[in-house]
């Protein structure tokens, strides 16, 4: 049984429809990437998951169960705005969302400052959040979402606003969540990070899933496109092999667009024929390049 | 309700730490202190506070009469002076004049004489006219004229009580099957009602104001979307209702305690035996009956706030969305007013059972008239119902208002927004 199930799930607004017929599971110990354009109803599926709105078909289960009020305890969330309150200080509010999420006093303040701590940023418990940085604010606003100890978390966007080493922090503690057995639900634009954080993903596009699976399997479906050829001197004639499909001179070297497999082998011949080969390499896609792919087709 | 109580301490907590909770605080207890100092202050710049009124020379024995009068009052400010004749009425009024420029006399009095050898006029003159010196002079001058009246008729003392004895109406209201309410237990009833009046303005204005812009900051800085994913948007509306009530209430206790403190200080004493308000007309039933009505009636507004509060999500627009209830709230302002003396009116009677006007009205006719208890009752019920309909709509409100950001949404979007679930 998956801590949470989303079940053939479609919710309409009216006449539109946000989201069609979605369907996926995300285990224990799991990061499952919920991934979409704007506007593609990834908020939408969120909230539903969160319990906010219910879906017209179709069915979510947590833990096996419908919602229940027992949730709203074991539930985390870091919602893409980010939402404190700007003059209360860091200790007081999230003591107190940690107490509306049903943690007593003393344990919610001893938890509390051990992720600041675990922060570096201790000295800001006593802090007004209209004092911080924004990078900071949104280090207590992923406190505030994991403080109680949530088995199911949602995060959406949770590294924006972050410099690259916090985002580095923020990532070793959600996969530290992940070992814990924490189940999440992860949204993001920044699909370096799913790839990195992700086994399973969905990719939603006008209230559609265009594409879901294990990242890996998805991946393999995608032919490998890309040669990326690094050499002592320029080579000539790339362009003429057939199944080249474009070359882009990069500072390094070339990074080559093929339609065949095959061009890639004449690819190397030729290069080492004129001069030394430093770096010959056949890329499989990026989820990047496959989000693109995916959804971009679509929207001429 | 755990998570009520966390609720009603965070809101109490956050709202009684703002500089404006504070400053304002502070601000009203200076205010009461120094109002109820406004007559020492006014005393201290009026130095002696003794008033000397000479009298010119007349026929009559009112000068003397009038000097021996304010001679037997120990504790009169007044003293009388009187002026030896200077030959002609011309020369007297002279010498008065020089006085009063002088400064050695307040004012100088001329009595006027009558055919009978009496007087029944007199003229007072002074560089500006005092009512109290008036009022003081009058009432002596009146009193010596009757005596000396009563002596030429050859009265007794006997007779002349007699004489003096005033007429007095006793008005005492019926209702059926009780023996009524005397004048007192009305008017403790209607200093009650104003203190009601006030109390629930105080709470409606700032309270109210308070809870719809509480409700509409949270929508803005957008932590809504995470306290409605963790608590009951009910458990989390009445929390902050009671909580803001709390605060609201520490802030009149604080007030009252200064006032009292104020007053109990040794040279305010006398102001405050001025006051001295019968407080045994109070019925202990009364002061539950208020204590209840007031509840009804701040948490029947505040719903109505909160509501208006989570229309919106920017500050700005707060005035604009509860200025509808302020006008209610004027409405029920005046029409408590002007029945207080006519509780019996048909229209008061039906709008005590119209949520808003209710609990002022009903309180008032409980404290004035007798209403049946099921009226109480019934009173009760409705308002209580009101509440609780309110609140779970605005719950509703506020809870659909994530879904809704930015502009202040039509009604009709509002109502969409409520029946997505």
């Amino acid at each position: 049984m998956y801590p949470l199930q989303v079940e053939r799930v479609t919710k309409q607004y009216g006449e539109k429809i946000a989201v069609n017929s979605i369907n996926f599971n995300v285990g224990a110990g799991e990061i499952f990437g919920l991934l979409g354009a704007n506007g593609a109803g990834k908020t939408t599926t969120m909230r539903m998951v969160l319990g906010l709105i219910y879906p017209d078909q179709g069915q979510i289960l947590w833990k096996g169960q419908g919602y229940r009020e027992e949730l709203r305890s074991i539930m985390g969330y870091l919602p893409e705005e980010r939402g404190l309150y700007p003059k209360i200080k860091v200790s007081d509010q999230i003591v107190y969302l940690a107490e509306l999420r049903g943690m007593n006093r003393r344990e919610a303040d001893k938890s509390l400052k051990e992720w600041l701590e675990r922060f570096n940023v201790s000295d800001y418990y006593n802090k007004r959040v209209e004092e911080l940085s924004k990078g900071n604010q949104q280090k207590i606003q992923f406190i505030a979402a994991v403080i109680h100890r949530p088995e199911i978390l949602i995060l959406d966007e949770a590294f924006s606003g972050l410099d690259p080493v916090n985002v580095e922090l923020l990532k070793s503690t959600v996969m530290e969540l992940r070992k814990q057995g924490t189940s999440i639900l992860f949204s993001s634009h920044r699909m370096e990070h799913v790839e990195e954080l992700c086994e399973n993903i969905i990719i939603l596009d006008r209230s559609n899933t265009k594409l879901q699976g294990r990242l890996k399997e998805i991946k393999k479906q995608f032919p490998k496109e890309r040669v990326i050829l690094e050499t002592e001197h320029p080579v000539d004639g790339l362009e003429r092999i057939s199944g080249v499909k474009g070359v882009r001179q990069t500072a390094s070297g070339y990074d080559i667009h093929i339609s065949d497999m095959r061009a890639a082998s004449e690819i190397l011949s030729l290069a080492s024929a004129q001069t030394v080969v430093y770096r010959f390499q056949v890329v499989e896609p990026s989820l990047n390049d496959i989000f693109i792919k995916t959804v971009g087709e679509n929207r001429e | 309700m755990n998570k009520l109580g966390s609720v009603i301490r965070f809101t109490f907590r956050s709202q009684t730490r703002t500089k404006s909770y504070k400053i304002g605080t502070v601000f009203f207890i200076i205010l009461i202190t120094i109002g109820i100092h406004v007559p020492l202050i006014l005393q201290a710049f009026n130095p002696g506070g003794e008033d000397k009124v000479a009298v010119l020379p007349s026929a009559t024995a009112i000068p003397a009469a009038l000097q021996a009068f304010y001679e037997q009052q120990e504790d009169s400010s007044m003293t009388i002076i009187l002026l030896e004749d200077q030959g002609s009425q011309e020369a007297n009024e002279q010498l008065a004049k020089q006085m009063l420029f002088d400064g050695k006399i307040d004012g100088y009095l001329i009595i006027r004489e009558d055919d009978a050898g009496l007087s029944s006029s007199a003229e007072l003159k002074a560089k500006d006219i005092d009512s109290g010196v008036l009022q003081d002079l009058q009432m002596a001058l009146q009193l010596i004229r009757t005596s000396l009246v009563a002596e030429r008729l050859e009265l007794t003392g006997d007779d002349l009580l007699e004489l003096n004895r005033s007429f007095s109406i006793e008005p005492t209201i019926v209702t059926e099957g009780d023996e009524g309410k005397s004048e007192e237990e009305i008017a403790v009833t209607f200093v009650f009602v104003i203190i009601m009046l006030t109390l629930l303005f105080m709470s409606i204005f700032g309270g109210g104001t308070m809870v719809a812009t509480e409700v509409s900051s949270e929508k803005s800085s957008r932590v809504m979307e995470i306290l409605i994913t963790s608590v009951k948007p009910l458990t989390q509306m009445f929390g902050k209702l009671i909580g803001i009530f709390l605060v609201g209430l520490v802030q009149m206790l604080i007030y009252i305690a200064t006032a009292a403190v104020n007053l109990m200080l040794p040279h305010n004493r006398d102001a405050f035996a001025y006051f001295n308000l019968d407080l045994s007309g109070i019925s202990a039933s009364l002061v539950i009956y208020f204590i209840l009505f007031y509840l009804l009636g701040y948490f029947s507004y505040a719903v109505m706030f909160a509501a208006a509060g989570s229309l919106v999500s920017r500050n700005e627009d707060v005035g604009q969305v509860i200025s509808p209830f302020t006008v209610i709230s004027l409405a029920v302002f005046y029409v408590a007013i002007f029945s207080i003396s006519n509780t019996g009116a048909a229209y008061v009677e039906i709008l005590s059972f119209v949520p808003l006007f209710s609990p002022i009205l009903m309180f008032m006719r409980i404290g004035v008239s007798n209403p049946a208890i099921w009226e109480v009752g019934l009173a009760i019920v409705i308002n209580a119902a009101f509440i609780l309909l309110v609140g779970w709509f605005a719950a509703k409100i506020y809870r659909a208002g994530v879904l809704m950001y930015g502009k202040k949404p039509a009604l009709k979007e509002v109502w969409k927004a409520m029946r997505y679930r």
